[in-house]
């Protein structure tokens, strides 16, 4: 049995979206090289030009998929969730607050709708959606495996300053959230540094799927089944 | 009126103390004498910090003869005296030492003596010798999880010589990270892990909303088992100060304060403050019978409760008695705490009507069931509506290291790593057992190696421990049940102890390592908590009296001798690292835009000051929540408060249940089958911070007949024959102390006060079981977890009962070397 299947198949429909989601082949991955990920915060333009109007803004380790290149842009999509009526705020699943981007309020009017869902646990509506923009080119990794590296070092030299360590899988995703807004600038770091800590914690929280955190060494292991 | 009475130390008190230093004959002359010896002639003033504060240090002749506060210190503490004091104290650790039984025979001698025997002095290599050869068995014989060195405690302050850090990083680097770790603290166990489910944060460790705003805007400022004129003396980095003169300024207003409390608090009598006298252990049940109250009249916020809370509903059959029969009306709860149920009518109907400040401390949390007292607390302020409004709400950390004191725009130190990026396959990912535990089930873990515990919604396995390293704290201070850890620690083969001072900890060890104190080193620090306000230079004010060696350089020589000084020091220099530390600082300030000076001239200066501004004054917590709580969503599961709780409910433990509730604790005051009839209060103490300085000539201002004080009440103290200034014993079926009687009515009946910290002084060292001569709170509190979901201690849970003491008197041992030191 796989872990947290106890979480998931009370949720038959999360499961299985984090399955279309999160657990392409790694093969698919590496050959679709216009499958990319945020290495840090990228502005979102309305045109390949940088005095068109700012959109927004994309996260670290944000998965995207480049549907056109001109020299130093790209016209980007992505696809993400937002909290119904909050749809400026779109994060990685459903339920789990992991930024991937804040859209500029007449930007939502661009979202599209993929589906919905309503989270058993909250009662609260979710939308997936897709968003196309266009962004600067620069600054990517082929797979977050690789942003996990740098974050590693961060989280491993900058938080066990003023404590012990703590253990990533010992929370939550949403619990990460709010623990690295009050210690992230407690570390002195620049804030995409921060931020990139906290998107490492969030993928290897204890409601994520080990598919989803795919670790390198030395990182968490996934949790044992059944703990 | 008692000693303890009179916390400045007069002049008589000098001498008494000067005299118990002569008394040791020919060491407290050598001591000074070592001193001189190795800064000759150096005389001036230095300016340093501690947990206590910034402060300067007049240097004579290499020997530090006076201490003066930090002229920008808004509040300097009066412990500074024994802050200097605890660098001669004749509790001074001197020598590497070895428990004599464990020299003659190493990890087999027998244990039942430790903590009673004798000890030999050995050279450094000597000791260092057995403490590398002893971590290398140890690993080698039993794994990765054979050593323990999840050591804990309150460590000196300064970013370098951050012992713990210092440990952790010697193991990673040394020993390929083979070591068991623990999470979490003593004392905010419960509300750590309870919090993030609730409001999905900590709480317990962020800044409130700001004191500015508090005197502008709260019109009733309740202290909930918080006294933040007492605690605030001490920061975690170095203390502020800084909400003191907002404290002046909030009393100045005339506004009305409310201190609930078994005990007429320092904080209370500063603000002349209502007095609640509730009967401890009870919190819980007030609130509820005020919730009770504030749905009954309607006068309950339904808007910001639909707005911004999950689970009211679920809640509400509760309160209203729908599924138990009980209605915890005000009536109900009157019975239980002792606050006649008019007045907890009265006090939910002012809370509403006012805009309110629900402060609360942590000692509500540091008791059985222990969760439940701050989600029921938050329950109560989403009631009254007023989160995240300026001056209204709840806030768990105003009496904790100045929170509320407004931020500067500052830059954050760094400091030493604990070296853990580099190990591969560290301990702590292993699935052999628990790698790291919840800090305060330690003696549990101890005696039941490969035992299933509940942690938070996880079932893991107690490591099988074998050695411990402990450095920078005192368990035979802050652990819970001191009979069951004097027992448990017989099973372990090794323990080292690093500390500057004979402790209690360091009595029950094999192998004693001398560190410096902080004023015998340089190190760097931030300054405020909270208020980050500036960054001072730790520099040193004497050199190392006698033989004891800085916490960097003694794990930097383990290392070495392990093999691996390179990755230990990485090349640098007590002062390279400093000057790195504070290099990033600078960095930062160019990024921020803050006037950083350079590092020569912050190390002349002393201290660099940052400017705080306004927008910090004007900080309200949970505001951002409040105006959008779908932009800004808390970090639950739904993203607001959550009143009732999915994930816990999932949990299924029969000790935490998904919404906030009254469970019976094991014991309490009126409980079920209470065997005793006086409640412990053992908070954090006046005069020290937890158990440091214990050992140094403050003293003298507080104990009562050389004891620690037990305030009684006068009602109490006469059915038993009780005078002021009588020796007592303080006893249950865990253990039996010795303390000296303080009858006061600043104490509600049936409880007894023993402050927490006091050193532990076994007329028998290491048998369980034996009269503390002194007076450790912690020989009469049980050791169990809160709950299954976030094993927090319990000190703050035990009944006792008292009699006036008529044997002869046993001698204090503790706050000398022991025998062959």
């Amino acid at each position: 049995m796989a872990p947290h299947s106890s979480n998931l198949t009370s949720r038959p429909l999360i499961g299985m979206l984090i399955a279309l989601i999160l657990l392409l082949p790694a093969s698919l991955q590496a050959a679709d090289q216009d499958i990319l990920f945020a290495a840090t915060p990228f502005t979102f333009h309305t045109g390949p030009d940088k005095s068109s109007t700012k959109a927004g803004r994309l996260f670290t380790a944000a998965r995207i998929k480049v549907r056109e290149r001109r020299p130093g842009w790209l016209r980007i999509s992505l696809n993400a969730w937002h909290q119904q009526g909050a749809a400026r705020v779109l994060y990685a699943l459903p339920g789990k607050r992991i930024l991937v981007a804040i859209l500029k309020k007449s930007q939502t009017q661009h979202l599209k709708t993929l589906q919905q869902m309503t989270d058993a646990d909250t009662d609260l509506v979710w939308k997936q959606v897709s968003y196309e923009a266009w962004i600067e080119d620069g600054g990517f990794a082929p797979s977050r495996e690789d942003l996990w590296k740098p974050a590693w070092e961060l989280f491993s030299t900058r938080c066990t300053v003023c404590h012990q360590r703590r253990i990533p899988h010992h929370y939550k995703v949403n619990q990460w959230r709010s623990y690295l807004k009050i210690m992230g600038p407690r570390t002195g770091l620049p804030k995409d540094k921060q931020e990139l800590i906290l998107t490492f914690l969030q993928y290897h929280a204890s409601d994520m799927t080990p598919e989803s955190a795919s670790p390198p060494q030395p990182v968490p292991q996934p949790r044992e089944a059944g703990r | 009126m008692s000693a303890y009475k009179d916390y400045q130390i007069n002049r008589r008190h000098l001498l008494l103390g000067a005299a118990a230093f002569g008394s040791l004959g020919a060491i407290a002359p050598s001591l000074l004498a070592s001193g001189a010896a190795q800064a000759a002639g150096v005389t001036g003033t230095v300016m340093t910090g501690s947990h206590w504060g910034v402060f300067n240090a007049a240097v004579k002749d290499g020997v530090w003869s006076a201490v003066s506060a930090w002229d920008k210190d808004p509040h300097p503490s009066a412990q500074l005296e024994g802050v200097m004091d605890s660098v001669y104290s004749p509790s001074r650790i001197k020598y590497p030492m070895v428990r004599k039984a464990y020299l003659e025979k190493g990890p087999d001698a027998p244990r039942d003596d430790r903590g009673g025997g004798e000890f030999v002095r050995v050279s450094w290599d000597q000791a260092l010798k057995l403490v590398v050869n002893e971590l290398k068995r140890v690993s080698t014989t039993y794994g990765p999880q054979g050593v323990y060195a999840g050591s804990y405690g309150w460590k000196s302050s300064g970013k370098l010589h951050n012992c713990q850090s210092l440990l952790r990083r010697m193991l990673n680097v040394g020993l390929e990270g083979k070591f068991v770790n623990s999470t979490a603290d003593y004392s905010t166990g419960a509300s750590q892990h309870m919090m993030p489910h609730v409001v999905g944060t900590l709480e317990v460790y962020e800044q409130q909303t700001a004191w500015p705003v508090v005197v502008e805007s709260t019109d009733v400022l309740v202290f909930w088992g918080a006294d933040p004129v007492k605690t605030n003396q001490i920061g975690w980095t170095v203390a502020d100060h800084d909400a003191y003169p907002y404290m002046e300024e909030f009393k100045k207003t005339g506004k009305k304060v409310i201190c609930i409390d078994p005990l007429n608090t320092e904080t209370a009598k500063f603000f002349n403050a209502e007095w609640v006298p509730i009967r401890p252990h009870t919190d819980v049940a007030l609130m509820l019978g005020m919730a009770h109250t504030l749905y009954a009249e309607k006068l309950h916020d339904e808007e910001f409760l639909d707005e911004y809370t999950v689970g009211f509903d679920k809640f509400l059959p509760y309160l209203t008695g729908e599924t138990d029969k009980t209605p915890k009306t005000a009536e109900w709860a009157a019975e239980i705490c002792e606050v006649p149920a008019a007045q907890i009518k009265e006090l939910a109907r002012l809370f509403k009507s006012k805009r309110t400040m629900l402060a609360s401390g942590w000692s509500i949390q540091r008791q059985h069931h222990g969760e439940q007292s701050h989600w029921m607390l938050i329950t109560l302020a989403s009631m009254l509506g007023q989160i995240g409004l300026p001056g209204g709400g709840f806030g768990l950390s105003y009496h904790y290291a100045n929170g509320g004191a407004p931020s500067a725009n500052s830059p954050v130190l760094s400091g030493i790593t604990d070296g853990g990026k580099a190990v591969k396959g560290a301990a702590w990912l292993t699935k052999a057992g628990a790698a790291t535990i919840p800090v305060a089930r330690v003696v549990d873990m101890i005696e039941n190696p490969g035992k299933e515990f509940q942690f938070n919604g996880k079932t893991d396995k107690y490591p099988a421990v074998k050695m411990a390293y402990w450095t920078g704290g005192n368990p035979f201070a802050h652990h819970q049940d001191r009979n069951r850890l004097v027992k448990a620690w017989q099973k372990l083969e090794t323990v080292v102890v690093q500390d500057s001072q004979w402790t209690a900890t360091a009595r029950f060890a094999d192998i004693v390592l001398p560190a410096t104190t902080s004023y015998e080193r340089n190190d760097i620090e931030n300054v405020g908590d909270y208020s980050i306000k500036a960054m001072v230079a730790m520099k040193k004010v004497i050199d190392p009296v006698f033989e004891s060696r800085s916490d960097y350089d003694i794990f930097a020589e383990i290392s070495k001798r392990l093999g691996k000084e390179k990755e230990f020091t990485e090349g640098k220099s007590e002062m390279d690292w400093i000057k790195s530390f504070y290099a990033a600082a600078e960095k930062q300030g160019k990024a921020k835009k803050i006037d950083v000076p350079a590092f020569d001239d912050f190390w002349k200066a002393g201290v660099a000051v940052f400017p705080i501004p306004e927008k910090s004054k004007k900080f309200v917590r949970h505001s951002e929540f409040r105006e959008d709580p779908l932009l800004e969503p808390l970090g639950t599961p739904s993203g607001k408060i959550e009143i009732y709780s999915k994930n816990i409910e999932k949990m299924k433990y029969d000790d935490c249940g998904p919404h906030p509730m009254w469970y019976e604790p094991i014991e309490r005051l009126g409980g079920p089958g209470a065997k005793y009839p006086l409640h412990i209060d053992s908070a954090h103490p006046q005069s020290r911070l937890h158990s440091q300085l214990c050992g140094t000539k403050l003293r003298a201002g507080y104990a009562v007949a050389g004891r620690e004080p037990c305030l009684i009440n006068s009602k109490d103290a006469a059915a038993r024959g009780i005078s002021d200034g009588d020796v007592v014993r303080v006893f249950n079926d865990r253990g039996q102390v010795l303390a000296g009687a303080v009858v006061t009515d600043d104490v509600r009946p049936s409880v007894i006060r023993l402050f927490e910290g006091g050193w532990y002084d076994p007329v028998e060292g290491g048998k369980a079981g034996a009269l503390d001569a002194y007076g450790d709170a912690n020989c009469l509190t049980p050791d169990i977890g809160t709950s299954k979901l976030a094993q927090g201690n319990c000190g703050h849970t035990g009944l006792a009962d008292v009699e006036k003491f008529t044997g002869t008197l046993p001698e204090l041992k503790v706050f000398t070397a022991p025998k062959g030191a």
